[in-house]
């Protein structure tokens, strides 16, 4: 796969709920991302080394501009620590380095298999671009979940035929008060599908919960993993992730370049403990 | 003007002034003196992407172990002021695998291959010399003495004279190819000249410094260290100065070429460490920020010699003025 580092301008960053939209518009290897790729985004200007390293984000949509040639993308993030404060704080025309598309993508369900996303947080990201690239005749089911109604975003664009949207909130301020887990384990135990694959993201006790329950019921699970990274182009080591080896022992893989989508099944959870 | 005239203008231009770039480290002739750094840059086929590898001068690939290496746990790493603390606990996939899978790809490129060895005893480094003394696709041997993330060995060999000069011994005995010490800034200044004459001593023939300097950042949420492993290793902007201190001070007391490196973010700064003495740079968490670093540094360099006409790295580092003695 290809891999550039573009400069980009900015066309839209700003507050969206609780979370910050980004979008700019790129025009080489960018616009051919897949869902589930993502891109590492160098903050400082070419010059300057603060914040030193690139953040890594997930492409939450890619959008169609206005010249032929060129995409959009949209990025979704949350203002936690510096790198992500000083992002909120570009303005429209400036200027960013984006290095991508990175990693690999979400693999596309088989024929007849149910699809089910499941996302926590700011883990609706990449579903967002996953979503809108699934074929609209497939049975889909979308649970999302989040602390609260503000951190719910997005909401309109899950919209087509049979969609079985739900959503949890854990202080209940929109749909189900509670964990995104129970909602679906409820969904689960009334339908019963034996061909089903799952997607998610979200926070790591979630998708641990998530675990389980793909194994209960059998699903194909794959998560978009994150990890703390530094160059996202598979040299550093820094964002490992330990996954079974056929002799049941330990690998450390890349999470940027082997991943960030791993399939649950292969990932070692017992590490973690 | 067209662009076709111009280009020939350009080309007439060049003519003029053509540097030398090409260094000497040990027996390992280099076309010019950018490197990049062990751990920075895998095993060059990831790099391959973005640019050809053979612009570089050399590349040091990831340090290598006997035995293949999970490395430590997460997280292993953590951003601070201008700089990157890691603790990736040299994870390699051990030397039989990389000369079966990962020295092929290398093999097939014109730049010279330096593989960083590391043992937990004397006798691993030995054996892991060993190993790929007859693969004459390596062009020399950079021996990690300093690494801060492993439990056993790394660091505790270069951190005395007399340990360092028994590992470069017993490993100088065993390999025809070009060793390079790596040196780590973690100890005195007194102990670092005495380490660095040790190992020429013992056999080495050129030196690197530094590997990265040992630190702590505080994951103030949580109420506990960043890193799982409490401590890691510095690198990045953050540590330049103290890189160029070290280049500066072993080149006062040895003579073997001096392979700087820490905290190269541009043409600059890699300009500073050939200025203070060093024969060549290397690039390391650079790459991460800037993956078309070091080729840039390659063009940086080699421009800014045309410019102020300078023949070679030698002459450039002659231009160096140290100050008078200073009253403290």
């Amino acid at each position: 796969m290809y891999i550039q580092d573009e400069k980009v301008v900015i066309l839209e960053n700003g507050p969206t709920g609780n979370y910050f939209k980004l979008i700019f518009e790129c025009h080489g290897a960018l616009t051919r991302a897949l869902p589930g790729q993502f891109i590492n985004i160098r903050i400082s200007g070419e010059r300057e080394a603060f914040p030193l390293l690139r953040r890594p984000f997930s492409i939450a949509r890619m959008l169609s501009s206005t010249n032929k040639k060129s995409k959009r993308i949209e990025v979704l993030y949350s203002v936690l620590q510096i790198g992500t404060k000083l992002l909120s704080l570009k303005r429209k025309g400036d200027f960013l380095y984006v290095l991508g598309p990175l990693g690999h993508s979400f693999p596309l369900p088989e024929k007849n298999e149910e699809t089910i996303i499941v996302s926590g947080g700011i883990g609706i990201a990449p579903l967002i671009f996953l979503f809108e690239s699934l074929d609209p005749q497939i049975k889909l089911s979308i649970f999302l979940g989040a602390k609260t109604k503000r951190e719910i975003v997005h909401r309109d664009v899950f919209k087509r035929k049979n969609l079985n949207l739900q959503i949890a909130t854990e202080d209940g301020t929109l749909g189900t008060k509670g964990y995104v887990t129970a909602i679906l384990s409820r969904y689960l135990e009334a339908h019963r599908t034996t061909r089903s694959i799952l997607y998610a993201c979200g926070p790591r006790a979630m998708l641990k919960a998530l675990d389980g329950i793909c194994d209960q019921w059998g699903l194909r699970g794959y998560f978009s993993w994150e990890e703390k990274m530094a160059c996202g182009i598979g040299i550093c080591l820094t964002c490992a992730c330990p996954v079974k080896t056929a002799n049941e022992g330990t690998n450390m893989v890349r999470c940027c370049t082997e991943g960030p989508i791993f399939e649950t099944s292969k990932i070692d959870w017992d590490y973690f403990v | 003007m067209s662009s076709k005239k111009r280009k020939k203008v350009k080309s007439k231009f060049t003519k003029l002034f053509k540097p030398n770039l090409s260094v000497r480290i040990g027996r390992l002739l280099m076309k010019n003196p950018v490197m990049v750094a062990s751990g920075c840059f895998g095993y060059g086929e990831e790099m391959s992407k973005f640019y050809s590898l053979n612009h570089l001068g050399a590349i040091v690939v990831k340090g290598t172990t006997l035995e293949p290496r999970l490395g430590n746990q997460l997280p292993r790493m953590a951003e601070t002021p201008s700089g990157m603390l890691n603790s990736i606990g040299l994870q390699n996939v051990g030397v039989e695998k990389f000369l079966k899978e990962k020295l092929p790809f290398l093999k097939k490129q014109k730049v010279p291959i330096v593989v960083n060895i590391n043992g937990k005893t004397k006798e691993e480094y030995v054996l892991l010399a060993k190993k790929l003394d007859s693969c004459d696709d390596i062009k020399a041997l950079e021996i990690n003495i300093s690494c801060p993330n492993v439990k056993e060995g790394g660091i505790e060999f270069g951190s005395s004279a007399l340990s360092a000069f028994k590992i470069v011994q017993a490993i100088r005995k065993v390999t025809k190819h070009t060793l390079i010490t790596k040196l780590s800034p973690n100890v005195s200044s007194l102990q670092l000249k005495e380490i660095a004459q040790a190992c020429v001593e013992a056999g080495s023939e050129a030196l690197s410094a530094i590997n990265t300097v040992l630190g702590m950042a505080v994951d103030l949420k949580n109420y506990r260290p960043a890193l799982r492993s409490t401590t890691g290793g510095l690198s990045g902007p953050a540590i330049k100065p103290i890189g160029l201190r070290v280049i500066y001070e072993l080149h006062q007391v040895v003579s073997v070429p001096l392979i700087g490196m820490g905290g190269i973010l541009s043409v600059g700064d890699a300009l500073e460490y050939l200025l203070v003495g060093s024969a060549a740079v290397a690039i390391g968490t650079g790459n991460y920020i800037n993956p078309f670093l070091a080729f840039e540094v390659v063009n940086g360099i080699n421009e800014y010699f045309q410019t102020n006409q300078i023949e070679t790295g030698s002459d450039f580092s002659n231009r160096f003025k140290a100050w008078d003695d200073c009253k403290l």
